[in-house]
């Protein structure tokens, strides 16, 4: 930064381009650890923004838009990015609009080109992938390209950051220079004329002018999301007032496929001269790999072996680093523990904060491990081919293999998963879709199977040595949200959101390795969004959990130990070590009992009982209603204050092994361990998530609902699953 | 109109001229017609399935996966029957 420029407003730029053109690549390259995510005010859909320094010094904010293939929008998504030029975002003013073509497939990616050269807004053009073109044999004259278009094109490989430079060099450019005079596709005369008649209608009589690339759209997109925005803003005589125009149009074919012809007729003309390749087909290497990986039973197989293995994976590898982890925060509970004198201070941060937040920060390992997978998969393009395979089982439910990658999602969050939804045209299958995901096994919900799995489940191998009874059990806790969601999705489509699933077009991108930043940027994001949850919503519902289970602190049940520890003087030194500490540990239970929480947790009992619950496990679970990591934190928070967690590791595994009810019989068998795991399993407990729903469906009708008929599913599925154990008699 | 033919397995018709969802792999076709109204028809043309263009089936089954250009599309049977192609290189017939 130099610090003596005159400072100047940051221009504001937009990245936009096809899917599968690099885009999320070349936004790292430009912007690096600069990004952040925030979100679209109104809709929530997740927004991506990072600074760029120029070459002259200024420093520009540079807007990562979703990938789409047209601005004729038909699903949320592809909407932000007609939102963004329209500048229906009053934040966005955009300055300048950088698009990322695909050398390889110039065709197609240019008819995004032509829509965008009409925005009036100046365009540079990122030519990406020129290395894979150039190897098939397409030679591009970028220069010629440029002259044919009226704006910069510059090539480059964003894998390897080569032409990053030119083009920062190409956009300060274009924000200081004249303004561009680009080529733009002859629509034909008729059409433009009845666009002219719509904007000076809109300016008249419609009191609120409209921009030319919105008429365009809600002319030719007929019963588009313009359309139906128009009709919100200047009510229903707009729909008869677009159909005479579209009627004046005089032709017979619907004005979309009037409008693609045009274009790719431009994009033809611009081609010739300045792009030679061949009109042949040509295979690819890819496309070897795919008759495996696509095949409707080795790849189904292999769909199959892959997903058991991520989760036996992520079960198994990170266990020495959980440990390092856990290591630290029993070695750092000590130290405090030492230094502090006894008291309300001492109790607040070792069995609450570090009892509690630290009993989910271990857990870290596992977030990581989840996520580095899963965006190794979908960065190598992987995940279009188990989607392509998958729409035969989401077709069955009345959606698409679309709806996979949310789904998917949602085994890492189910916020992300909520918000991939949008890429989803039809709102009846986008609604399904977001109603089942909060099912699927997300990445809060391992820590408590892990904790329980380590705990209660048997260390041995089964079916052969094949695989362990623990990673068995695992993947048994994964599966069950999933094979819920099935008659879910199928009985919503029959009764609340009924309707034919829509159609299913997705492109497979060729392989490629995985982008080591791309994948390390979106572990690193979400190791930050897990430890800043453990930090804030996490640390608050575990101090608050802390103070209830630890007042009111009692004289009387302290004075009435403190005699009965003075009782025990006069027995021999061995028997009277461990007298005191068997008193010990009575205190802290009964201070436990007679806590703000125990009186509640008596009061609420009743509820929990048919699932085999004490009324600690059922507190533990009430506190965890706005993330289900609480219960990590809350259970090892009261088993802390209980006086039953394992002073000497500060492991929490013995805490909950050694958890004894008033008769002495064990709290947590293994059918009680079961239904827990279950009923986490199938809740709805996270409040992000309720939140995620209520803006992605405009409607907090159905977040109550997702999280009313959770509760059912899992309040039924633990019952179910604790008698089934008890009956089993394991 | 489709004629039922159990003698043939499917994707292995010799025709001419027909709809998407019965061409074989790995068999070059110029795209004849695609429909107007719908919206997947739409996109298709926007992603360049205009007739005229060439196109080959890389997977036949209840999923298709065509190429046009460099590009790779899944998509379902029973929508690649509203598509006419015809072969691409009359000599193989």
């Amino acid at each position: 930064m130099q610090l003596t420029r005159p400072s100047r407003e940051t221009s504001a730029v937009a990245l936009i381009g096809n899917p599968n053109t690099g885009k999320t690549t070349l936004f790292n390259a430009l912007t690096g650890l600069s990004q952040r995510v925030g979100n679209y005010p109104g809709v929530t859909v997740e927004r991506k923004t990072g600074s760029v320094e120029l070459p002259d010094g200024a420093q520009i904010e540079l807007l990562d838009l979703p990938g789409t293939y047209s601005l004729s929008a038909t699903s949320p998504d592809e909407m932000i990015a007609v939102d963004v030029l329209l500048d229906e975002e009053q934040e966005t003013r955009l300055d300048a609009v950088i698009a990322i073509v695909d050398a390889g497939n110039l065709r197609r990616n240019l008819y995004l080109v032509s829509q965008l050269l009409e925005a009036d807004l100046p365009v540079v053009i990122a030519l990406n992938m020129t290395d894979v073109a150039t190897a098939r044999g397409i030679r591009i004259d970028a220069i010629r390209l440029s002259s044919h278009l009226g704006v910069p094109v510059i090539p480059m490989v964003a894998q390897r950051r080569q032409g990053i430079d030119e083009l920062r060099v190409a956009l300060a450019d274009v924000l200081c220079g004249p303004p561009q005079q680009p080529s733009t596709a002859t629509l034909p005369d008729d059409l433009q004329r009845q666009v002219i008649r719509l904007l000076e209608w809109a300016k008249t009589d419609g009191g609120r002018p409209l921009a030319r690339l919105e008429a365009l759209r809600a002319l030719v997109d007929d019963d588009g999301v313009i359309q139906d925005r128009l009709v919100n803003h200047h009510g229903q005589q707009i729909t008869s007032k677009l159909a005479d125009l579209r009627n004046a149009v005089g032709v017979s074919a619907p004005l979309s496929a009037i409008e693609s012809e045009a274009r790719y007729a431009w994009v033809q003309q611009i081609l010739d001269g300045s792009v030679q390749q061949t009109d042949e087909l040509r295979s690819s290497r890819s496309d070897k790999v795919d008759r495996v990986l696509t095949h409707r039973l080795a790849g189904l197989l292999i769909f199959v072996s892959i997903s058991a293995m991520l989760f036996q994976g992520i079960y198994s590898w990170s266990a020495p680093l959980m440990d390092v982890i856990e290591g630290f925060f029993g070695a750092l509970g000590g130290a405090v523990a030492a230094m502090l004198p006894e008291g309300a201070l001492r109790s607040m941060i070792v069995d609450g904060i570090i009892a509690g937040v630290g009993g989910v920060l271990i857990f870290l390992p596992q977030i990581a491990l989840l996520f580095l997978l899963i965006s190794i998969l979908e960065d190598c393009g992987y995940m279009a081919r188990a989607a392509l395979l998958m729409d035969r089982l989401l077709g069955n439910l009345g959606l698409s293999g679309r709806s996979f990658i949310p789904l998917l999602s949602s085994f890492a969050c189910a916020v992300p998963g909520v918000m991939a939804a949008r890429t989803i045209s039809d709102q009846r299958d986008r609604f399904v879709t977001i109603l089942v995901a909060p099912l699927m096994s997300c990445s809060a919900r391992l820590p408590v199977y892990v904790l329980f799995i380590a705990a209660f489940i048997p260390d041995r191998t089964v079916l052969g040595g094949w695989i362990g009874l623990q990673g068995l059990t695992l993947l048994a806790m994964y599966s069950v949200g999933a094979v819920i969601a099935v008659p879910v999705a199928l009985l919503l489509r029959l009764t609340l959101l009924r309707g034919t699933s829509s159609p299913f077009l997705l492109e497979l991108p060729a392989y490629n390795w995985p982008t080591p930043r791309t994948v390390f940027l979106r572990v690193y994001g979400s190791c930050r969004a897990f430890i800043v949850r453990a930090g804030s919503v996490i640390l608050a519902a575990t101090i608050v959990m802390w103070a209830l289970a630890y007042y009111p602190r009692s004289e009387e049940i302290h004075q009435d130990f403190d005699d009965q520890r003075s009782a025990v003087t006069v027995l021999p030194a061995p028997d009277r070590k461990a007298a005191i500490q068997q008193l010990d540990r009575a205190e802290a239970a009964a201070h436990l009992e007679a806590s703000l929480l125990g009186q509640a947790g008596h009061f609420v009992q009743p509820v929990f009982e048919p699932m085999g619950w004490d009324w600690r496990i059922g507190m533990a679970t009430l506190a965890s209603f706005p993330a289900r990591e609480i219960i990590i934190s809350a259970l090892g928070t009261i088993y802390s204050l209980g006086g039953d967690h394992d002073e000497d590791s500060g492991d929490m595994r013995r805490g909950l092994k050694n958890a004894t009810h008033a008769d002495g019989t064990p709290v947590f068998t293994v059918p009680v361990a079961l239904s827990v795991m279950i009923f986490f399993a199938l809740c709805a407990q996270c409040m992000s998530t309720l939140a995620v729903i209520q803006r992605e469906t405009a409607s907090w009708g159905w977040a109550a609902f997702s999280f009313t008929y959770m509760t059912l599913l899992a309040y039924a599925g633990a019952f179910g699953v604790y008698r089934l154990g008890l009956w089993l008699g394991w | 109109m489709m004629t039922f033919m159990p003698w043939r397995r499917r994707g292995e018709s010799s025709l001419h001229e027909g709809p998407l969802s019965e061409w074989s792999r790995g068999r070059d076709a110029i795209v004849v017609d695609v429909p107007w109204a719908d919206r997947l028809s739409c996109r298709l043309r926007e992603l360049g399935l205009l007739p005229g263009v060439r196109l080959r089936v890389l997977r036949t089954g209840s999923r298709l996966v065509i190429q046009i250009g460099e590009a790779r599309l899944a998509l379902r049977r029973v929508d690649a029957a509203a598509i006419r192609v015809a072969a691409a290189d009359p000599a193989t017939i």
